[in-house]
């Protein structure tokens, strides 16, 4: 009897700690969707609907920040940017980790090598690699000013950060960079799984690496992929500090996503409540992303 | 025997006062020169006493908060860094000690915001950017009384200045830090193709033309970046009010998309789309970033506040040299030359439990003197400080501190003679947004018309919701 309830007590201070740092902040952010809270009137909140006030034919005040949400033309131009950037950022980095992975999993000296370098880039800190890459695309002393003036002449003058595509191509370029050597590391893992037996059975009977690769090794390492491609459809969705630190946004709102655009509100402008509204347009796919990923992982068991 | 006792006292009486005569007389004269001393021994000590007590910059006698210590949150600029060297100055008068706390631009308006949130008082005096004030004027103190009080005249702040320490009449705080725009230009290659320091944004065009097909390096460092602090705002503000147009009119309804208004913003872009004088990235640029094109000489001419001069002969910041670097007053614009000043602002929190001690430090901070000290003297504290801010007219018009600079404030009291600030309103950073997004894309190429006509519909919306 003791025994059964003990091990709820050693599972409570992580609940506290989840209650804490996850549970009270989504509860609050809610509660303040509905309000009109300004950070620089800290001090003041008052709900956006009051029964003795308004009456219960303007309970649709209630709903004021969503309503506003759903009309502001700046928040939908972050969804589609979102969009864009979580697409492009997916399947580009998840294709090279594949490429890579594959290259790389057979092992030996040299690859070994490479695969430890590889984390490097993931254990930088996203804000330093937005910083670093609008280091790098600086039009007069850039790194990519001086590769393409040696390779490739006439990109050597085009300002990166200055067009509205171009920009979104570099964004999505420092994420890439980012996420790609992380991806191939447990694609690899993945790929040690795949039974070798099947895989030599297959080539016996005659099959070329091509159909080795896709009647063998993809559906092996197929569950892998699913977790990878929702882990990065999460990070891609809530995509922030290289979006501040590179771009800013820009140009005009052009690279502005959802999390940016959150941020701004919340943070510049100081309208929490708005902010809050905002935020949970993004919890409704996020949560969608985390139950599919947690069902892939269970499955994966 | 009562006889002779009677003979013998007034005989004694006779004699004493015959002979008492001069010694009282002499008595009584020393008596009042006594006095006189006295008296003279007080007037000293109560002048000595009252010299001791009347202090510099009204502020109190008798160190009435002495053992108060107070925390002050500032930007990191070098003149702030000179006055924190200057503290014991400060101590010595009014027993108060400084704490400061120094934050870098980029993240001050999170930390000045954070000690709103907080309301605990853990600052004593804030120091922020004009723009961001309204939004703070919540849980900042107005200092009229104390102004009053003490006999303090804002007007000896250039009148843009004054303005941007203010919020509905109220004063909010002192200007401390504070610029007004010069353009700054590469004297050297102004020399060598006999190019004038231009008066006109036409004359900016040729030369700048000149000196790019010349030089092959940029005309102007432009920066029409937008990087969540309006900077491109700062010189489309010039052509906006020079054509006569503003921000806002008198209704707060957007007012840039009048004809005049258009044409001003569309001149500011072609700056870049039509005459293509800018140096390289000038769609992505911030101020930060022209002022290193200009330094590391990839530009001929930049406009940007005054505090930049010293960075642009600083051999660890600057390529150039001093005999390179000269300014001048912003060039007009369809016959009118309009700047557009910065400030940030002192103010003190409404939550500090020490206001009247950091009334004193705001006296003493503020004090003119100071202000022309602070950018006479290159050293202090066995620091070396280059500063050539100062916000106070009389400094600027001060020889000694011209002389010290370069006449650089003489060219600023110019500058600031026809400039104003942003709106001051708490949702104008929401606004200048729209409006640094929309220029921004002009500057890629964008439609200005409509851009900056969309930009104008979308700030009404936030207007209509805040009670404009």
């Amino acid at each position: 009897m003791r025994d059964r309830y003990l091990k709820y007590l050693f599972v409570l201070p992580a609940l506290f700690v989840v209650a804490a740092t996850a549970i009270w902040p989504l509860y609050q952010s809610f509660y303040l969707s509905f309000r009109e809270w300004r950070l620089n009137r800290a001090r003041e909140s008052r709900p956006l609907w009051d029964y003795e006030y308004d009456g219960l034919e303007n309970i649709a005040y209630l709903f004021d920040n969503y309503i506003y949400a759903l009309e502001d033309d700046l928040l939908w131009n972050s969804i589609r940017v979102t969009s864009i950037f979580t697409v492009a950022s997916v399947l580009v980095s998840v294709g090279l980790a594949l490429g890579l992975a594959l290259l790389l999993a057979p092992g030996g000296k040299f690859r070994l090598t490479v695969r430890t370098l590889l984390i490097l880039p993931f254990a930088m800190s996203p804000a330093l690699i937005g910083v670093s890459w609008r280091f790098m695309f600086q039009p007069d002393f850039g790194l990519f000013k001086a590769f393409f003036d040696v390779l490739i002449p006439p990109l050597a003058d085009v300002d990166w950060l200055g067009d509205t595509t171009l920009a979104m191509v570099a964004l999505v370029g420092s994420d890439v960079w980012h996420w790609t050597p992380y991806l191939t590391l447990v694609l690899i893992g993945g790929l040690a799984t795949v039974p070798q037996d099947a895989r030599e059975a297959a080539m016996i009977d005659g099959a070329n690496s091509w159909r080795v690769f896709w009647d063998v090794t993809f559906p092996s390492i197929l569950p892998v992929l699913a977790v990878c491609l929702v882990l990065k459809t999460i990070f891609s969705l809530k995509m922030f500090d290289q979006v501040y630190m590179l771009t800013n946004g820009g140009p005009g709102n052009s690279t502005q996503t959802l999390a940016h655009y959150i941020y701004f509100n919340g943070f510049k402008y100081y309208n929490m409540g708005y902010a809050s509204a905002v935020s949970y347009l993004l919890v409704i796919p996020m949560f969608g992303l985390t139950w599919i990923y947690m069902k892939l992982v269970f499955l994966k068991k | 025997m009562t006889s002779f006792f009677s003979i013998s006292i007034n005989k004694f009486a006779f004699v004493f006062i015959s002979d008492a005569i001069p010694l009282i007389s002499y008595g009584v004269k020393m008596i009042n020169k006594l006095m006189l001393f006295l008296i003279g021994l007080t007037l000293v000590g109560t002048i000595a006493y009252a010299g001791d007590n009347i202090l510099p910059y009204q502020l109190k006698s008798g160190k009435p908060y002495a053992g108060t210590t107070l925390n002050i949150l500032a930007v990191v600029t070098p003149q702030f860094k000179s006055y924190e060297l200057r503290d014991e100055e400060f101590e010595s008068l009014t027993g108060i000690k400084l704490n400061w706390t120094h934050i870098p631009f980029v993240a001050l308006q999170e930390k000045v915001s954070s000690v709103g949130v907080a309301a605990d008082g853990s600052f004593d005096v804030v120091n922020y950017l004009d723009s961001w004030g309204p939004s703070y004027a919540y849980w900042l103190e107005p200092i009229d009384n104390w102004l009053k009080r003490d006999g303090i005249d804002m007007n000896r702040y250039p009148e843009a200045f004054k303005k941007s320490a203010m919020f509905k009449e109220q004063t909010m705080g002192f200007p401390l830090r504070a610029h007004p725009q010069l353009m700054f230009y590469r004297k050297d290659l102004f020399d060598k193709h006999n190019i004038q320091a231009p008066k006109t944004w036409a004359d900016l065009v040729t030369a700048g033309k000149t000196i790019k097909s010349k030089e092959g390096i940029g005309g102007l460092a432009c920066y029409y970046g937008s990087d969540g602090n309006r900077q491109n705002l700062f010189i489309w503000l010039n052509f906006l009010w020079a054509a006569g147009a503003d921000v806002f009119d008198d209704k707060m309804k957007p007012a840039w998309t009048t004809a005049s208004g258009l044409k001003a913003t569309r001149d500011y872009i072609e700056l870049h789309t039509k005459h293509g004088i800018c140096g390289e990235g000038a769609v992505s640029n911030v101020e930060q970033d022209a002022r290193i094109q200009y330094a590391q000489g990839k530009a001929a001419m930049i406009p940007v506040w005054w505090w930049a001069y010293s960075g642009f002969y600083n051999p660890n910041q600057s390529t150039l040299t001093k005999d390179q670097v000269a300014f001048a007053g912003m060039p007009a614009y369809m016959g009118k030359t309009v700047t557009y000043a910065i400030s940030m602002p002192y103010s003190i929190s409404k939550y500090s439990k020490n206001k009247e001690a950091a009334w004193e430090f705001m006296k003493w901070l503020s004090n003119p003197e100071l202000d022309r000290r602070n950018a006479i003297e290159r050293e202090v504290a066995g620091v070396k400080i280059v500063n050539n801010v100062v916000t106070h007219t009389s400094s600027m018009l001060d020889a000694g501190v011209n002389a010290a600079n370069d006449n650089i404030q003489q060219a600023a009291a110019v500058s600031l003679k026809n400039s104003d600030i942003m709106p001051q309103i708490p949702e104008w950073p929401e606004v200048g947004d729209l409006l640094a997004s929309a220029i921004q894309k002009a500057s890629t190429g964008g439609d200005v018309d409509q851009l900056m006509k969309d930009a104008a519909k979308k700030a009404e919306r936030i207007l209509k919701r805040a009670g404009y």
